[in-house]
């Protein structure tokens, strides 16, 4: 499949990228904070937020793939050393990797361990599986092991994307940050 | 000294349960309940629990039914939820540890179909509740399957912030499955 690929990212593209990044920043602190909270309705709320988003996350991601498969998204500057070419890519399928499992982990979790996800409180979601306790420990673990990777990648993807801007000061950034772009290139 | 009072205890066990023409065979009953919680069913079961019924299909003018639940055999699917099922706000059942069920009625519908009607004592608290019944003999058993729907907070059963229904719902769907050994009188 030969293809031309486009020159910048586009509008949806952009946008889609910096709302699931908002999301991800917001589903990942009310794990945080639901944690080591008692039981109470107000950890209740906190968690159902956490899987509303978690699976909203989720959507968006395939929505997201879906797009680039149709349109396509610009390469990387070739002009960039190509392990640094090779290694964003990495990052990038990764990061798109787990935007799926990491959701769909906690969705299995939660039929595993007995409560079924209900959108919003409006959309009720089918249960992946059963109900197992030990699959719900096991999808646990690997849940959060997941996140803490998410979290390191996109560390990692983020303090890139910073040092192409200030220290190379090329276009990378400004791909995803129309508003970046110079004026002289 | 504990010779006696051991045999006096197999005496009174002997004719405990010679009183009494059926016995309940609790490995093949069940307790369960199902309620809502952030907009999905979650279910829960008791493991525990003593019945003294008497009850021929045919005479259901004559039936007895008393049963007693063990509400430390609470299971809501996690072991905080149980622990917090347990405290003050929900059962209390350090000061309330036994639930009771005494029919008051129990009416033919015809085809094995019954309705009964009883009242249940929950933390004190006590409520004429009923439901339908289904009867099926199979050789020297009698099982008995039915429901019985009862609203949380008639019972004080989640007090203070878990009153709030939107969290855990009012409604809540017990259902049994008792089967009896033996003849009734």
């Amino acid at each position: 499949m030969s293809r031309t690929r486009p020159e910048h990212y586009d509008g949806l593209q952009i946008l889609l990228h910096w709302g699931v990044a908002l999301l991800i920043a917001g589903v990942f602190s009310l794990a945080l904070i639901f944690d080591d909270m008692p039981l109470s309705p107000a950890k209740f709320g906190l968690i159902s937020w956490h899987k509303w988003l978690g699976i909203t996350v989720l959507a968006l991601a395939v929505l997201r793939l879906a797009w680039r498969g149709i349109r396509g998204a610009p390469a990387a500057d070739t002009s960039l050393p190509a392990w640094q070419r090779g290694l964003a890519t990495g990052v990038h399928h990764l990061l798109y990797l787990l935007m799926i499992a990491l959701p769909l982990a906690g969705w299995l979790m939660s039929s595993a361990k007995g409560y079924s996800v209900v959108l919003f409180g409006k959309i009720p979601l089918p249960d992946l599986v059963g109900k197992d306790e030990a699959l719900g420990h096991l999808l646990k673990e690997a849940h959060e092991l997941m996140a803490w990777t998410l979290l390191v990648l996109v560390a990692l993807h983020a303090a890139a994307a910073i040092k192409h801007h200030v220290i190379d000061k090329d276009t990378t950034l400004a791909r995803m940050l129309p508003f970046l772009r110079r004026k002289t290139s | 000294m504990i010779k006696p009072l051991v045999l006096a205890t197999l005496l009174l066990g002997a004719a405990g349960t010679s009183a009494a023409a059926q016995t309940l065979a609790p490995g093949k009953s069940s307790l369960e309940f199902t309620f809502s919680q952030m907009g999905g069913k979650v279910d829960g079961n008791f493991k525990g629990y003593t019945g003294k019924i008497n009850f021929d299909p045919a005479k259901p003018e004559k039936a007895q039914a008393q049963l007693e639940v063990d509400l430390n055999t609470i299971d809501v699917g996690g072991a905080d939820g149980n622990a917090e099922a347990k405290k003050k706000a929900w059962f209390n059942v350090a000061a309330f540890p036994k639930a009771t069920f005494t029919a008051t009625s129990v009416k033919a519908l015809g085809s094995g179909k019954f309705d009964v009607k009883g009242k249940l004592t929950i933390k004190g608290i006590s409520r004429d509740v009923g439901g339908p019944l289904t009867a099926t003999q199979s050789g020297d058993q009698l099982e008995l399957k039915g429901s019985v729907a009862v609203k949380r907070l008639a019972f004080q059963l989640g007090e203070g912030a878990w009153a709030d229904t939107d969290t855990v719902g009012d409604d809540v769907t017990i259902r049994y499955k008792l089967v009896l050994i033996g003849k009734a009188d």
